[in-house]
């Protein structure tokens, strides 16, 4: 009965997690700047990533697998903002008048 | 640091037998070394140390929570905005005084979908956010005031 609870609630995160990342490859087509894109796809990093694994956490049981999963998260956390700044920051130094993209503010 | 290294070695091997721990000892120790040595990373324990930890922790806690809201209300957006979005750039000055607590902000930024920080240099940031209802105070978020009491 216990497992049974557990397998739907992982399967609830999986598909949910599922239909983040739909979200974040329709956010690619439905944006139509590279930065405005790369919010799409940041969701599927946070949110479906997250989905996805506790998910998979939930399926497995807590074991040697689930702790792997962790670390998963981890790495994954620590990694995925440096290549976006990275990203960003060459779209944004590199394009010849950012102004015509966005709106530009100093505060 | 060796005792980190030695966990994660335990973690990724996933069984505990003399073997995996003799090897476990010397790959932790020859990291560690390395670490010591060419990228001069220092773990030194001082005293609060703990305390920060703790609320270190509920730090982290947040920056879950506040991403895994961020990416429900980009996706929102992606459905009933589309194309239509006010896309900015925003510069505004953090008020952290060192050099780790703005890295932490910058990343926190990034990884909380709808903001992205383009660059943070001498405790000046610039951030790009997909729509402008996402930059509301910013320059005073919720992170910073977690980490300036982290710094104190």
């Amino acid at each position: 009965m216990f497992d049974g609870i557990l397998t739907v609630i992982g399967l609830a995160f999986l598909l949910f997690g599922l239909f983040v990342f739909f979200s974040a490859v329709l956010g690619l087509y439905r944006l139509d700047y590279v930065l405005n894109r790369m919010h799409a796809a940041a969701v599927g990093d946070a949110l479906g990533i997250f989905c996805v694994l506790v998910g998979l956490i939930f399926l497995h049981g807590w074991s040697l697998p689930a702790a792997k999963t962790l670390l998963v998260f981890l790495f994954l956390w620590l990694t995925s903002p440096v290549a976006s700044h990275l990203i960003a920051e060459m779209e944004v130094f590199t394009i010849s008048d950012i102004r015509k993209e966005c709106e530009v503010e100093e505060r | 640091m060796p005792i980190l290294f030695f966990i994660l070695w335990l973690l990724l091997a996933g069984e505990v037998t003399l073997h995996v721990c003799l090897w476990g000892v010397v790959a932790s120790a020859l990291l560690s070394c390395f670490c010591h040595q060419v990228l001069g990373y220092r773990l030194s324990p001082r005293r609060g140390t703990l305390g920060k930890g703790l609320s270190f922790l509920k730090y982290l806690g947040h920056l879950v929570a506040e991403m895994l809201r961020a990416g429900f209300v980009v996706m929102r957006l992606i459905y009933t905005r589309g194309r239509k979005m006010e896309p900015k750039l925003i510069w505004f000055d953090t008020t952290l005084k060192t050099g780790l607590s703005q890295a932490i902000l910058a990343d926190s930024i990034t990884l909380t979908a709808g903001t992205i920080t383009v660059l943070a240099e001498d405790g000046r940031f610039l951030v790009h956010t997909l729509d402008k209802s996402l930059g509301e105070g910013i320059e005073d978020c919720e992170f910073q005031r977690r980490l300036e009491k982290l710094e104190a």
